[in-house]
Formats: C-alpha cells, sequence, structure tokens
C-alpha cells in the first residue's frame, strides 16, 4: 500500500470520527446526509429509502467549512465562548496571510521564491508537523512505575498537536495578542521549527530511551 | 377502490359489534348474577364470541320453561334492527337531526369518521364509541340552512336599516360618536357581570369642531386617549356601577374637555416651549437666525424659491419618520440654497 | 483602490462650491459598515492634497467614553470640566497635520493663561498650541483659541480649512462615561472641549468645508434603531448643523462588488481556490448581503 493511499485512509478516518459514532441516536442504518450541491448533478438518482440523518447545525456545503478547524476552534475554547474562539481563528489565519502576503510584496522582483499563502494549507501542514508518533503510557510494575512507549491513535495525535500549539501560544508574552502568538506557532511548526516540533522530537527520544520497557507494553 | 373495500369492510365490522351490543343489552334481563359475571364484555374492544358467551350461563340457572324459551330466543339471533344513520333518508331535515350544539354522536351522523391514534400501524379508530370524537367541539348544528333558518326566526324581532347608510363612510360622517357597551349572559349566583358597566365612547378628533390651538390643547389634555395615527379620541368609563351612569359620564367627560380646549390662558402664549408643540415648525429654535447668517454672507436679502423649498422640506424631516424621500427633497433644497448642482445619476 | 461614489459626490460639491459663503456642512450616513469612515477619510485625503488646514476629530464620540478619569475643574470656564489628556493627544496630531500653517499665522489678541505665563499678540499660533503641550492644563482653553483664532483669520483667506468629524452625533449627546465621586455622570454640556468642537461647527467662517458623518454603531447609550442624521443628531443637533448636505452611503452596488474583489485578488487577499471561483464569488455576496465591512470580514481568513 502506499503512503499517500494510507494517508488518504487516516484523513478519511479522521473526518469520519468527527461525527459521532458511539452512544449515536441513530442506528447504524442511517447514512450521512450530503449537502453539496453537486452531488444533485452527479449521484441522482438517491436511494429513497436509505434513512438519512438530520444534517448536523455546523455542516454547510461553504468552501469555509473545514472539520480540522472546527476541532481546533472546540479545544481552543472556553468556558462555551465559541464565538471568541472562532474569532481568534479567523484573525490568527489573517495574521498568516497578512505574513506571507507581505513576503510577496517585498520580495525582489524577478526570482520569487515559492511561498506557499492559503492559511488554510499553512494550518494543515502545521497540525501534521507537529503530530507525534508515539507517546509515553505509565504503567506499574512491582511498586514502580514505568513510562512505556506506545503507538497512538490518530484522534489523539491530532489532540495532542492541537493543544500543544495552544500552549505554546499561551506560554508567550502575555501583552501580545493570542492570535498573534498563534500565527506564530503556526507558522513555526508549518516550517518545521519551533517550540510544538521541539516538544514533539522530545517525546519521541523519550519514547526512544525508554524502549527497554516496551514489553511491559503487554498487559 | 381502496376506499371502497375499506369502507366495506368497516360495515362489517360495524354490523358485528352492532350485534354484539344488542345481545348484551338483552341480557340485562337475565338474573343479577349472570349480569355481574358477563359484565366485563361489555367494556371489551374485540368482537365477542356470542355462542361461548351463552354457553358460560350456569346449568342451574336455566330452569323453567320462560327461561328455556328465552335461551332459544337468544339461539335464534334475531336480526337486529339497523343503527339510525343507516336508516336516515336522504332528503331529512339536516336541522332535525342536529338542532342545537350537541357532542357527536356516531350513530346520528352518517359519516365514516375515523378519529384517535393509530395502534400497531393501522389507521385510526372508527368513530363508533371513539371518545376522542366527543371530546372535540362540533359544528354540526351551524349548517348553511339551520343559520338561514335561525335568521329567519330572528328577522321579526330586528328593525329596518335606515336608508342612505349604505357605507361605512356614510355611517361615520352621520353618527361620528360611537359608544360601545357590552352585555353579557352567564349563568352564576348573579346575573349583573362586572364587567357590563364598561363603556367606551369614540370619535375622530377631525369631527369635531376645533381650531388648531384648540386641537393641540385638547391632545395635550387627553394624553395616551388619544391615538395619533387614527386620529382618534377613546374615552373609556367604568368607574360607576351602572352602565347608564358611566355612558352619562363619558359624554359629560367630552364636552368638558371640549368647551376646556377652547379656552386659551395667559400663560400658555407666553411659556410655551418647543416641547409643548404638537410638531416642530420653523420658526421655533434658531434655524432662522443659521440661515441669516448665510444670507448676510451671500449679500442676498430676500426670500428664495430655495427657502420656501428648505421649510417645508425640514418640516417634512422633523416631524414625519425620516424616509431616504424625504432626505432627499431636504438634500435638493439646501443644494439649491447654496446653488450646488447634484451630480448626474450613475450610468 | 476604489473611491466611491459618495466621496466623489462630495469633493465634486468642494469644487463647486464658491468659498465665499459660509463653510457648507455636509453629513455622511449609513448603515453599519457600510463605508462612512472611508468616505471621510478619501475626503480627508484630498483635502490634504490640495494643501488644506485639516481640523479633525477622528471619533467625536471616543472624546465622551475615553480616559474617562481624565477631567479636571475647567479654569476658565466655572461649572464645567476640561479634558487635558485627551485635549493634548488632540493637539499633538493637530500639530502634526498642520504644522505649516501654525508657524504663518500670528495671534489676534494676547491670551493670559495664569499669573506668570502669557502669550503675546502677533506671536505664532504654534506658541499657543506648545502651551497646551507643556501645560496639559490649559490644553482644553489652548483648542479653544485655536479654533476662534482660525475661525476669526478665515476671513482673511490665507488658508483653506476642512472640519472633518467622525460621530458627529457624539457631540450631542447626553450622557459621557465620566463619573465623578459620589456617582454624577458629567453631561455632554458640562465638557468644555465639546463645547468648543460644537462653537466651531457652527461654521460661522468661510473659505472651507465641514464634513461630517453620523455614527449609530458609536452612539453612548442610544437605542440603535435607524441610522439617518435627524435621529441621531436629535432635535438640538439637527437644528445646530441645520442646513446641512446629506450624503448617504450605500452598501456596493453590483460593479463596486466586482471590482473590490478584483482589489483582493490583485493584492493577494483570496487564497481560497473555492472563493475565487464564481460560485465563491456568489458566496461572499450573498454572506456579506454586499456590506463593505462584512465581505472584508468574510475575506480576511480565507
Amino acid at each position: 500500500m502506499s503512503t499517500s493511499l494510507l494517508k488518504c485512509m487516516v484523513v478519511f478516518w479522521c473526518i469520519s470520527r468527527v461525527t459521532q459514532v458511539r452512544h449515536s441516536r441513530y442506528p447504524p442504518t442511517f447514512v450521512e446526509p450530503v449537502v453539496k450541491k453537486e452531488s444533485f448533478e452527479t449521484e441522482l438518482p438517491f436511494d429513497v429509502s436509505t434513512p438519512v440523518k438530520a444534517a448536523p447545525l455546523w455542516r454547510t456545503s461553504s468552501f469555509t467549512y473545514d472539520p480540522l478547524i472546527l476541532k481546533f476552534i472546540n479545544i481552543i475554547q472556553k468556558k462555551g465562548e465559541k464565538d471568541l474562539a472562532s474569532y481568534l481563528m479567523r484573525k490568527t489565519f489573517e495574521q498568516i496571510k497578512l505574513r506571507q502576503v507581505e513576503k510577496v510584496n517585498t520580495a525582489p522582483p524577478g526570482d520569487l521564491p515559492e511561498i506557499e499563502l492559503n492559511p488554510k494549507k499553512i494550518f494543515h501542514e502545521a497540525i501534521e508537523n507537529s503530530k507525534p508518533l508515539l507517546g509515553l503510557q505509565n504503567v506499574e510494575r512491582g511498586g514502580r512505575t514505568y513510562q512505556v512507549p506506545t503507538p497512538l491513535k490518530e484522534s489523539r495525535r491530532r489532540f495532542l498537536a492541537m493543544k500543544w500549539l495552544i500552549e505554546a501560544a499561551n506560554n508567550k508574552e502575555p501583552v501580545i495578542p493570542f492570535y498573534q502568538k498563534l500565527a506564530d506557532e503556526l507558522m513555526d511548526a508549518y516550517q518545521n521549527t519551533g517550540a510544538v516540533v521541539k516538544r514533539k522530537n522530545d517525546l519521541h527520544k523519550q519514547c526512544e530511551a525508554n524502549r527497554a520497557y516496551a514489553h511491559f507494553r503487554w498487559w | 377502490m381502496m376506499c371502497c373495500r375499506m369502507a366495506a369492510s368497516q360495515r362489517k365490522l360495524q354490523q358485528f359489534s352492532l350485534s354484539f351490543w344488542s345481545y348484551s343489552h338483552l341480557r340485562y334481563q337475565l338474573t343479577k348474577k349472570q349480569v355481574c359475571r358477563h359484565h366485563g364484555s361489555l367494556v371489551s374492544t374485540s368482537l365477542p364470541d356470542v355462542d361461548s358467551e351463552i354457553e358460560k350461563v350456569s346449568v342451574h340457572s336455566l330452569r323453567g320453561k320462560a327461561m328455556r324459551a328465552m335461551q332459544d330466543r337468544l339461539r335464534k339471533r334475531h336480526p337486529m334492527p339497523s343503527s339510525r344513520e343507516n336508516r336516515m333518508a336522504e332528503d331529512q331535515d339536516w336541522t332535525n337531526v342536529y338542532p342545537t350544539a350537541a357532542s357527536f354522536k356516531w350513530s346520528a351522523v352518517p359519516l365514516s369518521v375515523r378519529m384517535g391514534y393509530p395502534v400497531n400501524r393501522g389507521i385510526p379508530p372508527h368513530k363508533l364509541g371513539n371518545a376522542e370524537l366527543l371530546k372535540i367541539p362540533n359544528f354540526l348544528h351551524l349548517t348553511p340552512l339551520a343559520i338561514k333558518k335561525h335568521c329567519a326566526a330572528l328577522k321579526g324581532f330586528c328593525t329596518k336599516w335606515p336608508d342612505g347608510l349604505n357605507t361605512d363612510e356614510l355611517c361615520d360622517e352621520h353618527f361620528p360618536v360611537a359608544i360601545e357597551t357590552s352585555d353579557y349572559v352567564f349563568s352564576s349566583p348573579s346575573l349583573r357581570c362586572p364587567k357590563a358597566r364598561l363603556v367606551q365612547v369614540k370619535l375622530k378628533l377631525s369631527k369635531l369642531p376645533l381650531d388648531k390651538h384648540a386641537r393641540w390643547k385638547l391632545i395635550q389634555l387627553v394624553g395616551d386617549l388619544y391615538n395619533k395615527e387614527t386620529d382618534e379620541l377613546c374615552i373609556s368609563a367604568d368607574r360607576c356601577p351602572v352602565k347608564q351612569q358611566n355612558l352619562d359620564y363619558a359624554m359629560y367627560l367630552l364636552s368638558v374637555l371640549f368647551h376646556e380646549a377652547h379656552i386659551t390662558e395667559p400663560w400658555e402664549e407666553t411659556e410655551q416651549t418647543e416641547e409643548d408643540m404638537e410638531e416642530y415648525t420653523w420658526e421655533s429654535g434658531k434655524r432662522e437666525e443659521n440661515l441669516m447668517r448665510i444670507k448676510r454672507r451671500m449679500h442676498n436679502k430676500e426670500i428664495s424659491s430655495a427657502e420656501e423649498e428648505l421649510k417645508t422640506a425640514y418640516t417634512q424631516v422633523c416631524n414625519n419618520k425620516e424616509t431616504s424621500e424625504s432626505i432627499g427633497s431636504y438634500k435638493r433644497a439646501v443644494l439649491n440654497l447654496f446653488g450646488l448642482k447634484e451630480p448626474a445619476p450613475e450610468t | 483602490m476604489m473611491v466611491r461614489r459618495p466621496a466623489l459626490e462630495v469633493i465634486d460639491y468642494i469644487r463647486q462650491t464658491n468659498f465665499d459663503q459660509l463653510a457648507i456642512k455636509y453629513v455622511i450616513y449609513g448603515r453599519k459598515g457600510s463605508g462612512k469612515t472611508m468616505t471621510l477619510n478619501h475626503i480627508i485625503h484630498h483635502c490634504q492634497a490640495a494643501g488644506w488646514l485639516i481640523v479633525h476629530i477622528p471619533t467625536a464620540n471616543g472624546l465622551n467614553l475615553k480616559n474617562k478619569y481624565d477631567f479636571i475643574d475647567s479654569v476658565s470656564h466655572e461649572g464645567m470640566y476640561d479634558q487635558p489628556t485627551s485635549s493634548t493627544d488632540w493637539l499633538k496630531q493637530f500639530k502634526l497635520r498642520n504644522e505649516r500653517f501654525l508657524k504663518e499665522l500670528k495671534t489676534t489678541e494676547k491670551y493670559v493663561w495664569n499669573k506668570r505665563e502669557s502669550t503675546e499678540k502677533d506671536q505664532p499660533l504654534l506658541s499657543v498650541l506648545e502651551q497646551g503641550l507643556t501645560r496639559p492644563k490649559n490644553a482644553t482653553d489652548v483648542i479653544g483659541v485655536l479654533l476662534k483664532e482660525l475661525q476669526l483669520q478665515s476671513y482673511n483667506k490665507q488658508f483653506k480649512m476642512l472640519y472633518a468629524i467622525k460621530a458627529v452625533n457624539g457631540l450631542f449627546a447626553e450622557e459621557t462615561a465620566f463619573r465623578k465621586h459620589g456617582g454624577y455622570i458629567i453631561p455632554v454640556r458640562e465638557l468644555t472641549l465639546h463645547m468648543h468642537f460644537r462653537n466651531f461647527l457652527e461654521g460661522d467662517w468661510i473659505n472651507g468645508s465641514i464634513v461630517t458623518t453620523v455614527d449609530y454603531n458609536l452612539s453612548y447609550r442610544q437605542p440603535k434603531f435607524y441610522y439617518t442624521p435627524f435621529y441621531l443628531l436629535g432635535k438640538k443637533g439637527f437644528d445646530h448643523m441645520d442646513p446641512f448636505i446629506p450624503v448617504f452611503v450605500d452598501e456596493y452596488s453590483d460593479k463596486e462588488f466586482e471590482s473590490q474583489i478584483a482589489y483582493y485578488q490583485s493584492k493577494h487577499w483570496i487564497q481560497d481556490e473555492e472563493a475565487n471561483t464564481e460560485a465563491g464569488k456568489l458566496y461572499l455576496k450573498k454572506l456579506s448581503d454586499m456590506n463593505p465591512a462584512e465581505l472584508d470580514k468574510l475575506v480576511s481568513w480565507i
């Protein structure tokens, strides 16, 4: 299986995890709703007998819809202030775009380097770069606690990447607005540098160091 | 096709249950003991198995010739007379079936009505013994024919509508004062409803002979009683115990207000401010001063047409809700005053 | 850069104006986010480029909201209050803009600030301004003096002047955010700074124009129902301004929308591939309802 196909599958799985699976109020026969307008032209006729779930409120057919961004907003969110969280996210994207556009505009004419301007792509790449491959799990053996390296689930990897990015932004100077700090972090992670990537690598090193405990994983 | 079949099955069902009901009715003539024993079948909604019911009757109770004859009669299963709805003539007078408001009676309504919750993916239950149909109000007594009859009966008690009052406008013109009262009929120990004493007197202010000052003063005096949108004055009186007294009071109040409005007190002329006025006018405030300053600078003494236009536009904007038209006319007036030209509209 | 129709209209009026008359007042009004402030900025830019003297209040409403502990008993007007910090801030930006004129213009009389300090007759106005910057206590009075001098000297026709105010309804508001010890809320009519600006707004000077906006979004503690000038200015404010030329700023027209999108695209500001298609444009159009500020907000992050 090629890596790209594997990646595709992972992405598909990751997106499908956004909708509720466990404790769903729908029986397994229900299918997901289709929101894209084009599907009415390409996928007709629909099987009318198949029951369909109600479309969630946040699902739209617009190009602004991105499950990963919605997830990130939910993790930024505190005390149910989703408006504030989405505002911060929008401002972060604006900051990223500002910086990249500035680079393009100030670059000397002629040799324009390849600069990614789309903030959404930068965001996706930054999250991908911040995801750890392995994690550590505490296991108690003979009265001692060992930190055992374990592979992580995709959702856990995604969560850790987002959490680290937000924590790294929060650890910076308090006078600077949050969205600027977060934009800094995302740009760093996009270039595979910065505090979050370092943290990821540190975790990997720790896992490597603790490989002797790996056999504790079969408990 | 489907409907027909359904209707047929319904009829069959109905006949079955009908026969059951008639049998159970007969059985009341049996001994008290037996009645008690089979009472439960009266409320059952399933179709009865009459034969088994009869066999359940104790042997000891079947004593005597008369008893046995009854048993024979029961076994014979005489066909029962069909229900009333089936016996109704097509050209019957419906107003006799439902002369007044009455609750739904299945045997009196020749319609296959169904109502209620459909159990087990079925259809709603039939009207027969259906309590749901008893709960809802019906209008079976209010057929057009019944209403016509009713009106014909009432006609003898009515007086003739006066000639020449064919439209509402004419009514308003000849009878500007409208008096609203209510009578209440209800079953309580007292016949007198406390709400019946309320009297409302309504009239349009434009119908009263008022000059500008009197109109303004009347509006100031009545306050909330005057509705600016409909130009209507509404006086309601309920302080006296009897309707007539309240009516007299309301009319007295109206005449007092009318006469009071025509009196001009000496302080009214001197101490009136802009807030007291009904509507803003050009003369009040400092607009004249502003305009004079501008005109002095322009070395222009006479009143130009632009100035008149400005005055009307100003009162329009200030006294009505602002619209794009009123603001536009104000703008045009000011532009004319300063001799500016509006740019041509976009093509 | 797109200069929209209302700005061009006012600039056109200014070109037509006979400057021998008293200053003509313009009131720019419109819905929230429809570009009133941008219109005002375009007009200011036009006048600045033409070498006018600019008297600009960035937000009149901000004067009765910001620096809410910044008030002292007035030096010259009994029972009123000065705003030293706001006044010095305003003087700084005024100096930055109009230093050239302030050096040329001379005072017409002697101004005594206190027992020891005074400004003699025939001194440049800059020295008056410097007095306000060095002695913040006198800053509000300095503004009054400067405006009075400008008003008087406008009749000499040495310079042209633009008086630009954003959210002019702030000058005619009732309440402020200033609360004295004991709970007394200082009303706008007791602030000397507002009084000076209001007096200057009467337009008793020539060789210039007065361009203002009314802003319902910024009006303090006022129910926000309408955006129309009479509703926002109130009876008092309307009479003070009357006669003025109301200029309506509408939402984008189809053509303006198209050119604005093209502007964004030329600046690499819309990055989403789908947003750059026709369907994406339609989506932006419907979602922003052609409102400039809404469109800017939408486009900012995609």
